[in-house]
């Protein structure tokens, strides 16, 4: 699965540790789940895509 | 700061504790340790179980992939430690340090039993560490 977390933080202008806390969680794990190193559960994809106010889909997409 | 005291109590244990043999008796300084022995680790599980409670899924992978794979990293270490030679030498001298006179097989054999056990469990929480190191290496 890849995602357009970078992305859509440097279209928001958000850090990493910005967004870690928005959603909740740490900034390596934001870390991790940006480079594809770990899958998030589907609450945290959608806390994610909160946190962009964007659709999942767009956030996250298949391989 | 809050994990101070899993240090200092022991520290301050071991210091006072041929004092308190002289003071109060073999028996009374076994209660006190045994006593100290449970609060220690009481108060390690309660920090155990609050830093837990703060984690993250992402940070709760890493945490059981390094129970996982620690565990024997730490096993394994202590196997082949146990075939070095100088790690016995150095277990034996400990052990006759810490042994006196009075009932010295026992106690060697205690204390030896205490020293492998001890051994292993550290040698866990360093494999531990390690995998968990190298868990957060492989996502950065």
């Amino acid at each position: 699965m890849k995602n357009r977390i970078r992305v859509l933080r440097a279209e928001k202008n958000w850090s990493q540790a910005e967004l870690a806390e928005k959603v909740g969680v740490s900034r390596n794990s934001i870390n991790a789940i940006e480079n594809d190193k770990f899958e998030p559960s589907l609450p945290l994809a959608f806390r994610i895509a909160d946190a962009f106010a964007a659709r999942i889909e767009e956030v996250f997409l298949r391989d | 700061m809050i994990v101070l005291p899993l240090m200092i109590v022991p520290a301050l244990f071991l210091t006072v504790a041929p004092w308190l043999k002289t003071a109060i008796g073999g028996g009374m300084t076994s209660l006190i340790a045994a006593g100290l022995a449970m609060s220690v680790m009481a108060y390690s599980l309660y920090l155990s179980f609050r830093a837990q409670h703060c984690l993250d899924e992402v940070q709760l992978a890493g945490g059981q992939f390094a129970a996982r794979w620690g565990m024997g990293i730490g096993a394994v270490a202590f196997a082949m430690l146990s075939m070095l030679p100088p790690f016995w030498d150095f277990a034996a001298a400990l052990l006759r340090d810490a042994a006196d006179d009075s009932g010295a097989s026992r106690r060697i054999i205690i204390l030896a039993v205490m020293f492998g056990f001890g051994g292993v469990v550290i040698l866990q929480t360093i494999g531990m560490f390690v995998a968990k190191l190298m868990w957060w290496r492989a996502r950065r």
